[in-house]
């Protein structure tokens, strides 16, 4: 049950993004119908792997750009990378300190240990993609 | 008499005979030894009849023979042939002649030497016979009467009880002899006393001594009675008799007045009543002698004798009491030793219990050590049974990732989303342009989770070839991550998304973990008074009233502990 809950919950994701606001931003003249199920197996690999991580003891914290305020970027920190997009080795010396404009992955922590330990110790499991002017 | 008494002593001890002393040392005592046998003589009767042998067989000091025809008549030894032939037919005239039927043709001396003899033989080891003498019929019943007169007077002085059994004739017997013997003790045993009184009664038992051989003589040979009833024959007997006791005087040189003496405890030993005893005065009855009451004497005795039985049985009464206490003391100690016995006995096992229940704890510690061991293995194996379980399952989500594997497929995941970004977005934001002001406004809201706008504009320098595919990819890595990863019931928000309104859904489920993450928070801060369980912290918070069950399921934290009133210090 729980298996199908996921895929249907995965499917329905999908096609809640789709038929979203983002729907204004995807090509017309794509083949829509393989874009939706390219999308739900993304989808539902994440879930998959969403409700192995939940069933471990460790936590999980998402962290998008609403809930940080005035992000400035930090190339030394591990948490916010530079978009490929960002001209990084250019102006690597004036990114430093600049307000990020744009997140395009959040950024995902765990804490805790599989023994139910170390739960004040954050790991990175995934790292936050950031936008911002390097003009 | 104190020489007496230490000859008593030594021949009491039995350990000297009276052949092995010095006659030298014995003649002079012999006065005061008669004596003391014929006062005593019922106790040491064998002893007195070993001393007259002594006397007889010993001679005193040897004095010079005057002639030698009389020393020859003397030791017979030394008489010749003929002599020593006639002597005995000499004796057996005499004895003819002093009355045949009493004496059975033996002579005094020889009389007196065979009961000696047999008395020696009867029970005392102190004589040493040296000298053999023929036997016969006549001899031996002379024995006889005398064990048998020895068996009476002993019976009669030791036990009282017996003086009522007894005829007259034994019990006049007795009252001479208790009479001669002085007083009784208490015990109804004859005390000797030595004085004057022993003097009278000496006299009075030499007085009633024809009586009382007369008196013998009728319980043992009926016969006599006649001739003790015949004065003048005895009397003709006794001249003879003594004539010729003075004849061995002579010749062995011995005193008269020591011969008359000791034909009085020949008269005794023999008990004959051809031989009355002499008395001290030397005449043989006196008919003007006062005779003693012996009537009121009996009967003085006889009223001792009640007495004494009184006393016996009060004695004997307190004697079975006594040995009754003996009884009861001796079952009482038993019954204390049977007791200490099983005190002992209840002690060791009590001890035994003890080690035992010791044992039995020991051994219950060592299984409950061993119970848990095992417990911690079957712990171990189940869990390990549980990890093959899950390996054994297709997908295998229960068992833990590593973070590596995660880091990568989150990766595969990132770059997944942006090559379908890049490939689904439209190639330029004009088709963007020719939408309409609700489009925009829909777009730019769901941008702005994103990207920072400033005006409802885009944030500016963004790549204009490739604005739409990374808008798309941060659209769609925020709606992803927001829905798939930021809630661990995002799977719930589909089947139960018509019992939202009932609090049953993911919202419902995500409250309750908010509240668990906050217990958590809760738990792992030390505080001053302890550390409260977040069930604990609801029952005091919920018993001051201030918050509600439901509260937890249905408030922020912030302002349930806002209601609380400082949750943390309770």
């Amino acid at each position: 049950m729980t298996e199908e809950n996921i895929a249907k919950v995965s499917e329905w994701y999908a096609l809640d993004f789709v038929e979203g606001a983002a729907r204004y931003l995807l090509d017309p003249k794509g083949n829509n119908e393989a874009m939706i199920k390219s999308l739900q197996s993304i989808y539902l690999e994440a879930a998959n792997l969403s409700y192995n991580l939940w069933t471990q003891r460790t936590t999980l914290d998402c962290i998008t750009l609403q809930d940080v305020a005035e992000l400035t970027f930090d190339a030394d920190g591990e948490s916010f990378k530079p978009h490929s997009l960002v001209r990084y080795d250019e102006h690597e010396d004036q990114l430093k300190g600049k307000p990020i404009t744009l997140m395009v992955h959040p950024l995902l922590r765990a804490f805790g240990t599989d023994d139910g330990k170390d739960y004040n110790c954050e790991r990175i499991w995934a790292s936050a993609e950031v936008w911002l002017d390097s003009r | 008499m104190e020489d007496v008494c230490i000859i008593w002593k030594l021949l009491g001890s039995h350990q000297i005979h009276l052949q092995h002393l010095e006659p030298s040392k014995i003649y002079p005592l012999r006065e005061s030894l008669l004596r003391f046998v014929l006062l005593h003589f019922t106790y040491i009767q064998n002893i007195s009849l070993s001393i007259a042998q002594l006397f007889l067989n010993h001679r005193g000091p040897r004095l010079p023979p005057k002639h030698k025809a009389q020393e020859e008549i003397l030791n017979p030894q030394n008489l010749p042939e003929n002599d020593r032939k006639s002597e005995p037919q000499l004796r057996k005239s005499t004895a003819k002649s002093t009355r045949g039927s009493v004496t059975k043709n033996m002579s005094g001396r020889d009389k007196l030497h065979k009961e000696l003899t047999s008395s020696s033989k009867q029970g005392t080891d102190l004589i040493d016979l040296t000298s053999s003498t023929p036997k016969d019929v006549n001899f031996e019943r002379s024995l006889s009467r005398t064990d048998t007169r020895k068996r009476r007077l002993l019976d009669s002085s030791n036990h009282q009880d017996r003086i009522t059994d007894l005829s007259d004739q034994d019990q006049h017997s007795l009252e001479t002899t208790g009479r001669k013997r002085g007083r009784l003790n208490r015990n109804g045993i004859a005390k000797p006393t030595f004085g004057m009184e022993e003097s009278k009664d000496e006299q009075l038992h030499y007085e009633k001594r024809p009586s009382r051989s007369a008196t013998s003589d009728n319980i043992g040979n009926g016969a006599d009675d006649e001739l003790a009833l015949n004065p003048s024959e005895s009397q003709r007997e006794e001249t003879s008799s003594n004539a010729h006791l003075r004849s061995i005087a002579a010749a062995r040189h011995i005193p008269i007045n020591l011969m008359s003496s000791f034909s009085r405890i020949r008269g005794i030993f023999t008990g004959q009543t051809s031989s009355p005893p002499l008395s001290r005065t030397g005449s043989m009855r006196d008919p003007n002698r006062e005779v003693p009451d012996m009537t009121s004497l009996v009967e003085e005795l006889r009223a001792k004798d009640k007495t004494l039985e009184k006393y016996s049985r009060y004695y004997n009464k307190l004697n079975h009491k006594y040995e009754e206490l003996e009884e009861e003391v001796k079952h009482m100690a038993k019954e204390e030793q049977e007791l200490e016995r099983q005190n002992q006995f209840l002690l060791q096992q009590r001890g035994e219990t003890v080690l035992q229940c010791q044992t039995v704890l020991a051994e219950a510690r060592r299984l409950e050590a061993a119970l848990s061991s095992v417990q911690e293995k079957y712990e171990a194996l189940i869990r390990k049974q549980q990890e093959e379980s899950f390996k054994q399952m297709s997908t295998a989500r229960w068992l833990p990732i590593e973070d590596s594997k995660i880091v990568g497929q989150l990766d595969r995941f990132k770059r997944e989303m942006r090559s379908w970004a890049k490939a689904s977005a439209v190639k330029d934001l004009k088709s963007v342009e020719n939408l309409d002001r609700f489009e925009v406004s829909d777009l730019l809201r769901e941008l702005s989770r994103v990207a920072v706008l400033k005006n409802g504009r885009l944030p500016d320098g963004l790549p204009n070839p490739k604005v739409a595919a990374l808008l798309l990819n941060a659209l769609l890595a925020h709606h992803l991550y927001t829905s798939i990863f930021k809630s661990p019931f995002f799977c719930l928000e589909y089947g139960y998304e018509d019992n939202v309104s009932e609090g049953v859904g993911a919202a419902f489920f995500e409250k309750v973990f908010q509240v668990a993450q906050k217990c958590k928070q809760i738990f792992c801060v030390p505080k001053p008074r302890g550390l409260l369980t977040f069930l604990q912290l609801a029952k005091k918070m919920h018993m001051r009233g201030a918050v509600k069950p439901y509260d937890f399921y249905f408030q922020p934290w912030e302002q349930i502990a806002k209601k609380g009133k400082e949750p943390y210090a309770l």
